[in-house]
């Protein structure tokens, strides 16, 4: 954290609050929201430190919201879908290049609590599929035997609470939206297999011979989460 | 690392776990090299063992779908061998040394089954080599002077004797060092199960240079009997290279290099005069055996022995009475360094009758010579038939029990096999890319398979009509091992693929669609190596 | 080598071992300066070698220096026992017999120790005891009777570098059982040889200076031993009767040749060389007697009975038999044999005095002549074809082997006609006397040891070219004149005879030390080689 993050967010509490001083606790009328997220997993499976040095790789995504309807006077609650990406990716046994890339997809529920206009603690829910892609590739001069491929779908489901905070309207109806949130990612074990890479020459790759695949194991991509979302609301 | 904040409330103590542990070291195993040594065949099931991961990989063929087990050996592995008459894989390990976080641990040897049970004996010593007896009940340990100790400091006259039928015990393996006159041991030739002061035993000879050290494995807390080949004033450097056992007799013979004789061990009994003493020892008798002989057969009644031995460069053959210690001298028209003995018929003789053939490998002959072995003394040259094969001869591969040699000459226009018929005296030049080196006889020896370097085609030759043929695969060959197979023979080959490729095929039926890969299989269950530790 | 010798009693093995004798009775010549005979060079004889194995009735025994033991080696069973000697065990004898009973007892001297070992054998082992000897001493000679033996250095033989020991002393050894001694005794100058009574109850220590009589049944401790010289009628003894020089001069340097030793122990003998004079030594009366035969003498035997002598004086080419003692004072009691033509250089008698034959190993001749000494046969001549070397007769008399020479080049060359091939050849010929009947037989190789078995029915010849690489023995039926090749696995050293089990040994030039046994009768081998490394197994 350095001297300019905490100079925006200084400014856009301060814009919150001189914005809306008459009005703190007056619901934001911005139902739609449309974001980035960056952030980080921690995951615990070793099985990912074949993917490389770290298990907890940045995690970028996109995600999409709307308010369904007001719960009270100061609770909301809103459906989201999101989708969010990681990718491992390191140096395997001597040998290989691994990578994993794991996607989440998700639709969730968020239910926010307006403490001011501009400040809104949450908690969500969310559950979707996380589809996982690996490819161990021999380094080159070793082994000219091409690369091992797979993929795998699994459920995934997180939780976690945040704080939003939206700033007040411009050009119209647009707010911006800045969100930390943190929690818990929760995915079934995946059993990852692999197979040698399918040939580009359909042809070549009809001729090839049977082979079976390998199975290297399961994975579980569960672990906390943190991350901030920055978008637009309106 | 560990860190200890008591006054944290609940929350951040949580957070800060979550921060430890994302930042946790990554796993050491997935940095470690993936390289095996080469794969052996343990009945239905290949032998892959990863030194750095002290473990083995067991791929079982037996069923459509392989199945695939890793089995955890000693540290540092450095041999992987077939054991013999069984359908086991050997693994001699040498151990752990002990650095930081790594505890030191002691040489073992592992044998472990195509369905991927092992069991373990401990040796304590590293040893780096091991041989193993005809029936495979019992293997040695042994330090084998060409390849590193991995040690600061070894016995190299130690060995290590182990029942292979028995599980770890206190008196398996039984550990000793073996007398010695400042050699150290090259190799170890066990003798088949023969009938020594009246009880069958099997005993291990232990070859050094200019001596043998004979161990009985029945008997292991008796004493080893040492016999010199070569008296202390000597220079020659006599190292045994050969040794054939008449078990009929209690005899052993040996052939060593630099030496014109050949060495007769005639076991006598004798009573011992302790509870550690020997109740046999050997009588020496020496027989001369031309310039250099360089192989040499045993055959005739056992009350009738006699040994056939070839020389190179001195062109006979000489056939030796270890009765009368008589020796009659055959000479030839090709020079040879090999023997080999096979019952079969003969162009003028369809009976089957003791036979020989009597060729020389490395290039220094391009004729064979069939040596009729019945009157052979009497009639010398007249029971030797020269058969020309125009093409200096580099390998041979015999296969007496199918009545056929294969032969692996220079390369040319017609190609570098042939294929000798030893019941016809013929012999057939097979057009081929492929040096005979890496050709591979099948479990039951119906075929052979041969496979170019780099190439990707698998070659093979039926045996019963000398048909040939070839399958494409999709990858360059890099070996071929047979295994047994439950529903027919079956070949696997290997690819280079530092993650395990093979290709198993159909012995019975050589097509693509009957043939399959294997591929990774060197990572199954890779990602759960973490969580099983 | 085995020793040419009619004292076939006293030869090792129990048989007779006979190399290139050169038709001497005695195997040393005691200093002579070249003959010079109607331009013929002096007939030549060669010597006997110790270092190699010997037989006793059933058992062979082989000295291996380095090792200080023996190698005890059974003919039956081919069961080897190495037996510790002293240091050096070097030259070795084996005792033939006692008493008239075969025995196996070897004596060996240590080299590097002084002391000889006396090695008795039997199923169930072998004993030693080991008794003093001259220092240097490289040859043994042991009584006719098995109960004695001398010891002595003969510097005509190279002793294998030992420093050399006392010339004028020898060691006499008393074998029997239980009473194992030696003496220690001064004899003449430069012993050379040592013959034996009949009874073996004296020896005779031929010397330079002349003869010294060993009375073995008085001798009880070190002693100077009473000697009679050949040259300068000086007697050591008192009882001096003079000498009778019969008009032959010889040189002031003159050295005794053939020196033989009636069997009774009376008489020694000797001839000159280049001289014609035979002096005769009474040893009992100590009485020196110079006969002048007329012509240089160049051959001088004496029966094995000891009854008479025969001299070849070839300038004449005559054979005179002089009867002993008669003969010796009476010309007219000598019988001359007169062989015109011949070349009469040497003389080989039977053991049974019987026969002799006569020849020249000097002149190219092909020819030998035989003489029926005990009846009236007149001499028969021999054609042989190629020259003559060495002769032996077998123990009975009936046969005999003769050694040929061959002249200069290979045998083989391209061109050569039949004869020159035969003269180039190596061989030997085999004499069936009764029949007069010689086959000739050559050879790929010098011929070297050979050996006669008791008996007489076969014989066996070594033959030897490293660099041809032949490693031969033939195996000789003596009754048929056959001959069955050996191959062998290493050059051969030597030969000999084990009477008790019939077969005959071969030792062999191999590291590990070889001997091959072979059944005289059915030709059969056997072989055992490495009984040096027997010995060194280690349990």
């Amino acid at each position: 954290m350095n001297a300019r993050v905490v100079g925006l967010l200084g400014a856009l509490v301060g814009t919150a609050w001189a914005g809306s001083a008459s009005a703190q606790h007056a619901p934001v009328d911005a139902p739609w929201r449309l974001g980035f997220e960056v952030g980080g997993r921690w995951h615990r499976d070793r099985g990912l430190d074949a993917f490389g040095d770290t298990r907890s790789p940045p995690v970028v995504g996109l995600m999409g919201a709307r308010d369904l309807g007001r719960i009270g006077d100061r609770a909301t609650l809103a459906l989201d879908v999101s989708w969010n990406a990681e990718m491992f990716q390191g140096r395997l046994r001597d040998s290989l290049q691994s990578r994993l890339t794991a996607h989440l997809l998700s639709a969730g529920v968020t239910l926010r609590v307006r403490t001011f206009w501009w400040l809104e603690p949450y908690a969500r829910v969310a559950a979707g599929a996380l589809y996982s892609d690996i490819t161990l590739e021999p380094e080159a001069g070793t082994a000219q035997s091409g690369a091992l491929t797979g993929d795998e779908w699994t459920f995934a489901g997180t939780g976690g609470v945040g704080v939003m905070v939206t700033t007040a309207p411009f050009l119209g109806r647009l707010r911006l939206a800045v969100a930390i949130e943190g929690g818990y990612q929760l995915a079934l074990s995946q059993e990852m297999r692999v197979r040698p890479q399918a040939l580009s020459n359909d042809e070549a790759q009809a001729d090839r011979l049977p082979v079976a695949d390998t199975s290297l194991g399961t994975l579980s991509q569960s672990g906390g989460y943190l991350r901030g979302l920055i978008g637009l609301r309106f | 690392m560990n860190v200890t904040i008591p006054s944290l409330n609940r929350y951040q103590g949580v957070a800060l776990t979550l921060a430890l542990a994302a930042c946790a070291d990554r796993d050491p195993r997935y940095a470690l090299s993936m390289e095996t040594l080469p794969p052996v065949a343990a009945g239905s099931a290949l032998v892959y063992v990863q030194p750095a991961l002290s473990r083995a990989t067991v791929v079982d063929l037996t069923q459509d779908t392989p199945a695939v087990r890793q089995v955890a050996v000693g540290g540092d592995p450095v041999l992987v061998n077939a054991r013999v008459a069984h359908d086991e894989a050997l693994v001699l390990s040498r151990g752990q040394r002990g650095a930081a976080g790594v505890a030191p641990a002691p040489a073992s040897l592992t044998g472990i089954t195509a369905a991927g049970a092992a069991r373990r004996w401990t040796l304590g010593s590293p040893f780096n080599a091991l041989a193993q007896n005809g029936d495979g009940r019992y293997g040695m340990a042994y330090f084998n002077r060409s390849a590193s100790a991995g040690r600061l400091l070894f016995n190299p006259n130690e060995v290590a004797v182990v029942d292979l039928d028995r599980a770890q015990g206190p008196s398996n393996p039984v550990i000793r060092t073996v007398r010695s006159f400042g050699g150290v041991p090259n190799g170890v030739v066990f003798s088949p199960t023969m009938t020594v002061a009246g009880e069958p035993r099997t005993l291990a000879v232990v070859l050094s240079d200019a001596y043998v050290t004979l161990l009985d494995l029945n008997h292991p807390e008796r004493s080893e009997v040492t016999v010199r080949l070569t008296l202390p004033e000597d220079p020659r450097a006599v190292a045994p290279a050969q040794v054939v056992f008449d078990t009929d007799n209690a005899t052993m013979y040996l052939r060593a290099d630099q030496s014109n004789d050949l060495y007769v061990l005639r076991l006598v009994t004798v009573t011992p005069e302790s509870p550690t003493a020997n109740d046999f020892r050997p009588a020496l008798n020496q027989l001369a055996a031309g310039v250099r002989p360089a192989d040499l057969a045993l055959f005739g009644e056992p009350n009738a022995r006699k040994l056939l031995v070839v020389s190179p460069g001195s062109r006979d053959a000489r056939v030796i009475d270890t009765v009368a210690n008589t020796t009659t001298v055959v000479p030839l028209d090709a020079v040879a360094n090999r023997v080999l003995l096979f019952n079969g018929p003969s162009p003028r003789s369809p009976a089957p009758a003791l036979r020989a053939l009597l060729y020389a490998t490395a290039g220094v002959a391009s004729a064979v010579s069939f040596v009729e072995l019945t009157d052979i003394e009497s009639r010398r040259s007249q029971n030797v038939e020269t058969l020309q094969l125009g093409r200096v001869i580099n390998q041979a591969l015999p296969l007496p029990e199918r009545g056929v040699v294969m032969f692996g000459h220079p390369t040319s226009a017609t190609g570098s096999l042939s294929l000798l018929d030893l019941g016809r005296r013929t012999a057939a030049p097979i057009f081929s890319e492929v040096a005979l080196e890496s050709a591979r006889f099948d479990d039951d020896q119906q075929a052979l398979w041969v496979a170019p370097p780099s190439g990707e085609r698998l070659g093979y030759i039926e045996l019963n009509n000398f048909r040939p043929g070839e399958l494409r695969l999709d990858a360059p060959i890099v070996d071929v091992i047979p295994v047994a197979g439950v529903a027919g023979r079956r070949v696997v080959a290997l690819h280079e693929a530092s993650d395990g490729w093979i290709t198993v095929v159909d012995g019975t039926d050589v097509t693509r669609e009957r043939s399959r890969s294997l591929r990774g299989f060197l990572l199954t269950g890779l990602l759960d190596e973490g969580e099983a530790r | 080598m085995g020793c040419g010798s009619d004292s076939a009693d006293s030869a090792p093995g129990g048989g007779q071992v006979f190399t290139v004798d050169a038709g001497s009775n005695a195997r040393f010549d005691v200093g002579a300066t070249p003959a010079v005979d109607a331009g013929l060079p002096p007939e030549i004889e060669e010597q006997r070698v110790f270092e190699t194995p010997q037989a006793g009735s059933r058992f062979v025994y082989v000295a291996n220096p380095r090792r200080d033991n023996v190698a005890v080696i059974d003919s039956r069973t081919l069961a080897i026992t190495s037996v510790e000697a002293g240091d050096g065990p070097t030259y070795l004898v084996t005792v033939p017999e006692r008493g008239g009973t075969p025995v196996d007892e070897a004596l060996v001297i240590n080299v590097n120790a002084s002391t000889a070992t006396l090695l008795r054998s039997t199923t169930a082992g072998t004993t030693t005891t080991q008794m003093p000897v001259v220092a240097g001493a490289n040859a043994i000679a042991v009584a006719p009777n098995g109960h004695y033996a001398v010891v002595y250095l003969d510097t005509s033989r190279p002793n294998q570098g030992v420093p050399a020991g006392s010339f004028q002393e020898v060691a006499v050894l008393r074998l029997d059982p239980g009473m194992e001694r030696g003496l220690l005794l001064s004899v003449g100058f430069r012993p050379i040889n040592v013959q034996f009574s009949a009874d073996g109850e004296t020896g005779f220590v031929i010397t330079e200076d002349g003869v010294s009589i060993l009375r073995f049944a008085s001798l009880t401790g070190p002693a100077l031993v009473p000697t009679v010289s050949f040259y300068d009628d000086s007697i050591v003894a008192p009882s001096d009767a003079g000498v009778a020089d019969a008009g032959a001069v010889l040189p002031r340097d003159a050295r005794a040749q053939d020196v033989s030793v009636t069997r009774d122990g009376r008489f020694a003998i000797a001839r000159f060389a280049d001289s014609p004079a035979m002096r005769v030594v009474d040893l009992m009366r100590r009485t020196v007697q110079t006969i002048n035969l007329g012509t240089a003498i160049t051959d001088l035997d004496v029966a094995p009975d000891g009854t008479f002598a025969l001299a070849a004086l070839r300038g004449e080419s005559r054979v005179l038999r002089i009867p002993i003692p008669g003969g010796l004072t009476d010309p007219a009691l000598r019988r001359s044999i007169d062989l015109p033509g011949e070349v009469v250089g040497s003389i080989t008698m039977s053991p049974d005095g019987a026969r002799a034959l006569v020849y020249s190993t000097a002149a190219m001749t092909e020819r030998a002549t035989l003489l029926d000494l005990a009846g009236t046969t007149p001499p028969a001549v021999l054609r042989l074809r190629k020259t003559v070397r060495a002769v032996a007769f077998a123990p009975g008399g009936e046969s005999a082997l003769i050694v040929h020479g061959r002249s200069e080049g290979s045998s083989t060359e391209p061109g050569i006609d039949l004869e020159t091939q035969i003269d180039r050849a190596y061989g030997y010929s085999l004499l069936n006397v009764a029949e007069r009947f010689t086959r000739l037989q050559l050879t790929p190789a010098e011929v070297g040891p050979f050996a006669l078995v008791p008996g007489g029915t076969h014989a066996f010849v070594l033959l030897r070219d490293d660099s041809r690489r032949v490693s031969l023995a033939q195996r000789i039926t003596l009754a048929s004149l056959t001959i069955q090749d050996l191959a062998l696995g290493s050059p051969p050293v030597s030969v000999g005879a084990v009477p008790a089990t019939e077969r005959a040994f071969i030792g062999q030039d191999h590291p590990e030390g070889r001997i091959t046994f072979v059944d005289w009768n059915t030709g059969a081998q056997q072989s055992i080689t490495g009984f040096e490394l027997n010995s060194r197994i280690v349990e």
